[in-house]
């Protein structure tokens, strides 16, 4: 028979008690999830490697300060999200935009965009749409991240960023129109009405 | 545009996410059967999301769990300088800030800087991507590098240690007037 599952607050519980082996189960836990999200961020093994590594010698080390009210899984993938950006930002990568930057918004037309080419191999749609991303915004790249890579809920999104579900709404919105913008600049072939 | 297009267009994102009741599901449905040009946005949206396929994530490597906890374990804190410990302008409440020794805080600053430096460049040795350690050593001197660092630290104590681009206030942030969520 299997054992009940152990609940992550009690594998947290019993890692501050100095129990290295149910800080490494959760880390086993979470680790392809976190694989995954930093891939969106950068596309270089090592680095992503690198990256989660020291996201989760981070949350080793605030273990104590964490807030139980939030679950441990959202709070694991904020501390993530915010490790690969300052990654991006101090190796001069995806650069804090400026204020004015974000409030030109196509507010109410936002470009239309044609899917890829049938021909495009899965690879090179990747590698595309991964090149636009890096040049949005960190607060869009996040979201779209969020909800179109990792598939969560408005909720999730955000419990995560800590912000209101009207804002995820309002921040995805924003993010797709400035997401179609750059591929379509990058891209011109893909601009459906011409 | 119609006030019924208006609306609809609003709400076909989060349509399509899955994300709205059934009650507000229904009449964009309904909209949706008569009105060709939301059907036709709502086919864009559709379009958009096959840019964004799920590629095969790449696994942590054998072992990695057991590493990492070893490490932390071993009180390893990591390579990267961490912002909300290294880059803080002030350190909150503590009395004997203000009298700090402007030279210490620039000392500390840079060594911060150079942290930084290293980790990007042995980033850029280790994978050999050369372009990017290019961009870091050759085409920039020195000084060029720490202006650069110095002001994306600025830039980052204004956003502390939190999610990025979260409580500022951006005009870019006022939530969609949504009465009712499901
Ligand atoms: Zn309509």
């Amino acid at each position: 028979m299997e054992p009940a599952p152990v609940h992550d607050l009690d594998l947290v519980q019993e890692a501050l008690e100095g129990n290295q082996l149910s800080f490494q189960l959760l880390v086993e836990r979470y680790q392809d999830k976190l694989f995954s999200i930093v891939r969106q961020y950068t596309r270089n093994p090592v680095e992503i490697e690198d990256i989660v590594q020291e996201a989760l010698l981070k949350v080793y080390r605030r273990l104590d300060s964490f807030q139980k009210q939030s679950s441990f899984s959202t709070w694991l993938y904020r501390v993530v999200v915010n490790t690969a950006l300052d990654f991006l930002k101090r190796c001069g990568r995806n650069p804090v935009r400026a204020v004015e930057d974000l409030e030109i918004v196509p507010e109410n037309n936002p470009p239309r965009i044609a899917a890829p080419d049938a021909n495009m191999e899965q690879e090179e749609i990747a590698r595309v749409t991964h090149e636009v991303l890096l040049e949005l915004p960190e607060i869009f790249h996040t979201v779209i991240v969020m909800r179109e890579f990792e598939g969560l809920a408005y909720q999730e999104i955000a419990d995560i960023l800590g912000i209101s579900i009207g804002t995820v709404e309002s921040r995805l919105f924003r993010a797709r129109a400035r997401f179609k913008e750059h591929l379509l600049r990058s891209h011109p072939e893909f601009d459906p009405t011409v | 545009m119609q006030d019924s297009c208006q609306k609809s267009s609003m709400l076909i994102p989060s349509y399509l996410d899955g994300e709205l009741s059934e009650e507000q599901a229904a009449p964009l449905r309904r909209h949706l059967m008569e009105c060709q040009p939301c059907r036709d946005l709502a086919q864009d949206e559709q379009a958009m999301k096959r840019w964004f396929i799920a590629e095969e994530a790449p696994a942590a490597p054998p072992g990695f769990a057991a590493r990492v906890a070893r490490r932390a374990f071993a009180g390893d804190a990591g390579v990267l300088t961490d912002s909300e410990f290294a880059l803080q302008p002030h350190v909150a409440g503590s009395g004997n800030t203000e009298q700090e020794d402007p030279t210490l805080r620039f000392v500390l600053q840079l060594t911060a800087i150079a942290a930084a430096v290293l980790f990007c460049l042995a980033l850029a040795i280790r994978t050999h991507d050369l372009p990017e350690s290019a961009d870091l050593g050759a085409s920039e001197d020195y000084s060029q590098v720490v202006e650069k660092l110095m002001r994306m630290n600025a830039a980052e104590e204004a956003a502390a240690d939190e999610i990025p681009g979260l409580p500022r206030k951006d005009a870019d942030d006022e939530p969609m007037n949504r009465k009712t969520r499901k």
